[in-house]
């Protein structure tokens, strides 16, 4: 397994008040397979996500990813984990306003200490159809352009597994879906695996997993 | 009350913003209103003290006795009052204790009826009440102990004994307590025994009234009309205040430079406050787009945030005003010693309202360009809006238009504390090259490079491309060290220039008032001493009259009672004033020919020309004077032509015997005279020996101690020094904060940033490092460059201001390079602390 999740609980302390954003949730995703994360706003996806990518500590459960476990993880080996393992693409892009589409693709080969960085950059522009963009700042590239470098950023290093949180939702349907193709290609190709939080339907079904979730809670599991 | 409750709510939620917009800006105003402060708290003390300083309402004084017909203009003008007189002659003189104990001294000659006001608290009189008559004298304390002389013992003025009757223990017409010469105060009757007082001898005569309950209007408009009558330049008129406020004359100056190293801090903060406004602005688009789209009009949205940035300047100001409230007596304690009195601290509410006003206003107008800019913000942008959309950008002219106000009350505030359109308009425009220059350098250096550690890397990349936070952080820190260190590299080359060992020139004793008939007693003396007697410069006293042809009148300025400007005061300060003209065939050391040619001999009056003139160069320029012009002066009532043939300029530090004003010898031979001339000796016991016999056999020859006053002076450099630094030591603070404000709050706005590199796996060191990095490489930088043209300016400052040999002092500038990139790391990292600890889960929010 890629990805083991067992009895995952995650709460927030607001004031006096304890909210349980995740609650008790297991799953696991085997090597080269997808998983749609799906269900309604507040309902633990994106607290999952964190907790996926190391980005967050659980309360309580366990987490093993790439097979490392988590929680038993330092702050420096957390960084280290998901410069290696780990490739993230955000819904808002989140690129560096001041770096080129090529500089901020770079940025996770500099963070590795990767030789020849620009050339593999360069290549992963490329396969994502960026060639000729690759010198363009954020602010001088479309949305749909935008999210194509956050995916060629998250791809540079071969990660064994991507996380995507709705990385079409700030786009436009037709420009999404071909972001989505873009990225489910690149996966099948790298066989790599791929966790997807969406509210798109028709997106959670060219997952090969779909999990719902509804107030932190797992609610369904299915196999598509 | 709505437009109040939402400014209030605003900025309760923009907290941080706020609060380093207020730091900011207060920190700069401080300085500001500090000296405003400080000026008014001197003013008031003078108001209030300086009847007592002067011991009159008003006075008359000149070199030479004053007329009858002179002291009567007061009478004729002032109807139905009571005006009493009383007369006084200052001078300096060699006074004797006793074979071996002899220094020089201010004789102050009183009549009874002085002082009019103030008192003269003299202890160990037998009598409370007794009069200084007969040959007594009182004296200030410190000759007690230099002439090693009791109460009852004797002394010996000119040629006559005066007994100590007592010590002056508080003087209210004090001056300045000089360690250079302390006073004695004597009956006017007794100084003509002492046949001081001969036909060339410097002294000051003077007549005080006392003029029963006029206000200050009268005195001033008496000022003025006796001005008016009175024809001779040389005679100066004065009040009570006037004579109080040149007592204070060299720390006024010192307030002119301290007023606007203050204004550099209030720049810095200004820059600091228009990044912030800046970043707050880039942040409030998409509200003040919602707010329009709405039906919120542009002219509403604009006089909300006019006012906003009002209010913060109101609050800034009035921390301002308490910060000033802790500087003021600091400022007092350094420069105590260069007033002739005590300062009475108190911060006036105008003071307070300065700072308001420059406050408010000047926030106003520092914001201006960025609220119009802001203001072009369309609704429609949310429409379109794009997650990274930045302002649009800027309308170049109107940026410029609106700049406007900010630049000319920074001008008029220039001109204002230095009281000099010249310092005025020179600091503004010297301050303006160095910012361009700066920012050139801080475009220029900052590239990226493909060496270095990731973080040193990531470092430079951002320093390339975030220029306007690079610019304004290397702009801000590297004015606070140019400024640290200029005064103390300026000071130090001063310093080292009167205490140079090399100095084999310098003589021991500068003595004047030799009369003609001792110069040749006075060799001989010299000689039987085994000293070396230099430079025996004669010493004419006389009165322009004309120049060209063309009367040189007494300035018309006075008359309007106005605040003059520092060039308007010096120029009615040497157009009325009496020359010593002197004649010597070669340049001394010390003197260097500018313009035109050297004298052509002795003068052969049969040639028919004209006697030639050497003016030194500073004195003719400030005077409007030039090669060729034909000056007519007075000398003992007759007329006396010349012509300016070439300028010299004049190392006035060498203590050698300069004049401004030279003829050529054989010209003025004939003329009445008293001689100056240098002596030097070695060894103390030589000096005192020397000092001794001179007094002894020629006791109306003043000798000034080279050594005493260079030790005043460099005390006197000292204090000034230490105020400046104080206050450059604000300038830096404030580059601190703006240091502080401007990576606090980048890092808060590239907090997405820091998320996102941990998200890829970047360790929390590297993201701190490159922080860290970017910010000590523009202080190093700026260091360097703030430095370097420091001593660029010292150089300059020193060789063509100062005519002196510039020297390079390194302790300072090492020392402030090290302290301020120590406290950049520091202060970065307090900065972006809190941004480094953001949970990285916000990316996904």
């Amino acid at each position: 397994m890629i990805i083991k999740v067992k009895n995952l609980c995650k709460d927030f302390v607001q004031g006096s008040t304890v909210i349980s954003a995740v609650k008790n949730v297991s799953f696991d995703l085997v090597e080269g397979k997808s998983l749609a994360l799906t269900g309604p706003s507040g309902s633990g996806k994106t607290t999952i996500m964190s907790l996926l990518a190391g980005l967050d500590s659980p309360t309580r459960g366990e987490v093993t990813v790439a097979g490392v476990a988590l929680a038993e993880l330092s702050e420096k080996e957390l960084s280290n984990f998901r410069a290696k393992k780990v490739g993230i693409v955000f819904q808002q892009f989140h690129l560096m306003p001041h770096l080129t589409a090529l500089e901020n693709v770079s940025l996770p080969l500099e963070i590795n200490s990767v030789k020849d960085s620009k050339n593999l950059a360069l290549k992963i522009l490329e396969a994502v159809g960026l060639k000729e963009r690759v010198n363009h700042l954020p602010n001088q590239l479309s949305g749909g352009e935008k999210q194509r470098v956050a995916i060629a950023r998250a791809l540079v290093l071969k990660p064994k597994v991507i996380l995507a949180d709705e990385p079409s939702g700030n786009l436009d349907s037709e420009t999404g879906e071909r972001v989505m193709d873009l990225l489910f290609d690149l996966a099948k190709a790298g066989d790599l695996s791929l966790v997807l939080v969406t509210h798109n339907s028709k997106l959670a079904k060219r997952c090969d997993r779909q999990i719902s979730l509804a107030s932190g809670s797992l609610t369904e599991q299915k196999e598509v | 009350m709505g437009l109040l409750k939402y400014i209030f709510r605003e900025i309760l939620n923009n907290r941080r913003f706020c609060t380093l917009f207020v730091l900011s800006l207060s920190m700069g105003l401080t300085g500001l209103v500090a000296i405003d402060g400080f000026k008014s708290s001197i003013g008031k003390t003078i108001d209030s003290k300086s009847k007592n300083l002067l011991g009159a309402d008003f006075g008359l004084s000149a070199r030479r006795p004053l007329l009858d017909e002179e002291k009567n203009f007061i009478f004729d003008f002032v109807k139905n009052k009571q005006v009493y007189e009383t007369k006084m002659i200052e001078l300096f003189s060699m006074v004797k204790a006793s074979e071996e104990k002899s220094r020089l001294v201010q004789i102050r000659a009183v009549e009874n009826s002085y002082p009019f006001y103030g008192k003269i608290s003299v202890s160990g009189l037998q009598n409370k009440n007794k009069k200084l008559s007969g040959q007594n004298a009182w004296v200030h304390p410190e000759l007690i102990s230099q002439l090693s002389v009791e109460i009852g013992d004797s002394v010996k003025i000119g040629k006559t004994n005066f007994k100590v009757q007592g010590v002056v223990e508080n003087d209210a017409a004090s001056g300045f307590s000089s360690a250079i010469a302390p006073r004695i105060y004597i009956n006017l009757q007794a100084l003509e025994k002492t046949e001081l007082i001969k036909a060339g001898s410097i002294a000051w005569h003077s007549s005080l009234f006392k003029i029963e309950q006029a206000s200050e209007s009268e005195l001033d408009a008496l000022q003025v009309k006796v001005f008016d009558a009175i024809d001779s330049p040389e005679v100066k008129v004065f009040t009570h205040k006037k004579a109080s406020e040149q007592l204070a004359g060299l720390v006024a100056r010192l307030n002119d430079f301290l007023g606007l190293t203050s204004l550099v801090a209030l720049f810095l903060a200004a820059i600091g406050s228009f990044f912030l406004m800046r970043s707050y602005f880039a942040l409030k688009t998409d509200q003040v787009a919602i707010l329009m789209s709405l039906g919120l009009s542009p002219l509403k949205a604009f006089l909300f945030y006019l006012s906003q940035i009002f209010a913060l300047g109101l609050i800034s100001a009035v921390l301002a005003s308490l910060l000033s409230l802790l500087i003021v007596p600091v400022l007092g304690g350094l420069v105590k010693g260069l007033l002739p009195f005590e300062i009475n601290f108190f911060i006036e509410p105008k003071t307070f309202l300065l700072g308001g006003v420059v406050g408010a206003f000047g926030s106003i107008f520092i914001c201006l360009p960025l609220l119009v800019n802001f203001l072009k913000t369309k609704p429609a942008r949310l429409l379109t809006k794009q997650t990274d959309e930045k302002m649009k950008p800027v309308d170049l002219i109107k940026t410029v238009i609106f700049s406007l106000p900010a630049l000319f009350l920074f001008v008029y505030l220039s001109v204002e504390l230095s009281n000099s359109y010249q310092v005025g308009a020179f600091f503004t425009i010297g301050l303006a090259a160095v910012i361009v220059l700066l920012t050139f350098l801080s475009v220029l250096i900052f590239r990226s490079f493909g060496f270095g550690g990731l973080s040193l890397r990531w470092a430079l990349r951002d320093l390339n491309r975030n220029k306007t936070v690079t610019s304004i952080s290397f702009v801000s820190i590297g004015i606070g060290v140019l400024l640290l260190n200029l005064i103390p590299q300026i000071q130090k080359t001063i310093e080292s220039d009167l205490m140079a060992p090399d100095r084999s020139n310098l003589p021991t004793f500068f003595m004047f008032d030799i009369q003609e008939e001792q110069v040749e007693d006075l060799k001989k003396i010299v000689s039987s001493q085994k000293a070396e007697l230099k430079n025996m410069s004669p010493a004419i006293r006389a009165r322009l009259m004309s120049v060209n042809g063309e009367g040189f009148s007494k300035s018309l300025d006075v008359k309007s009672g106005a605040n003059l400007s520092r060039e308007q005061e010096r120029e009615l300060r040497f157009r009325n004033r009496g020359f010593n003209l002197s004649y010597r065939a070669e340049l001394d050391e010390s003197e260097t020919i500018m313009n035109g040619p050297a004298f052509s001999g002795v003068f052969d009056e049969e040639s028919g020309g004209l006697p030639e003139i050497s003016m030194e160069s500073r004195f003719a320029k400030r005077l409007g004077l030039k090669i060729g012009d034909v000056l007519e002066f007075e000398i003992d009532g007759l007329p006396f032509k010349g012509k300016i043939i070439n300028t010299r300029s004049v190392k006035w530090s060498s203590f050698q015997p300069n004049f401004f004003v030279q003829f050529q010898p054989g010209a003025l031979d004939l003329a009445p005279k008293t001689f100056v001339a240098t002596v030097k000796v070695e060894g103390m016991n030589a000096k005192l020996n020397l000092q001794n016999a001179i007094v002894e056999k020629l006791p109306n020859v003043s000798m000034v101690d080279v050594t005493r006053v260079m030790k005043r002076l460099l005390i006197i450099m000292k204090q000034m020094g230490w105020a400046l630094k104080f206050m450059s030591l604000l300038c830096i603070i404030v580059g601190f904060v703006v240091l502080y404000s401007i990576a606090s709050h980048q890092s808060s706005q590239r907090k997405w940033d820091v998320g996102l590199l941990k998200s890829l796996g970047a360790p929390f060191s590297v993201i701190r490092d490159q922080f860290l990095w970017q910010f000590f490489l523009i202080s190093l930088c700026a260091c360097v460059f703030g430095v370097s043209i420091s001593l660029a300016a010292s150089y300059l400052i020193s060789v063509y201001f100062f005519q002196t040999t510039w020297q390079i002092y390194l302790t300072m500038p090492l020392l402030s390079i090290l302290g301020t990139l120590a406290l950049t790391l520091v202060v970065t990292y307090l900065a972006v602390k809190k941004t480094l600890a953001t949970k990285t889960i916000d990316l996904f929010l």
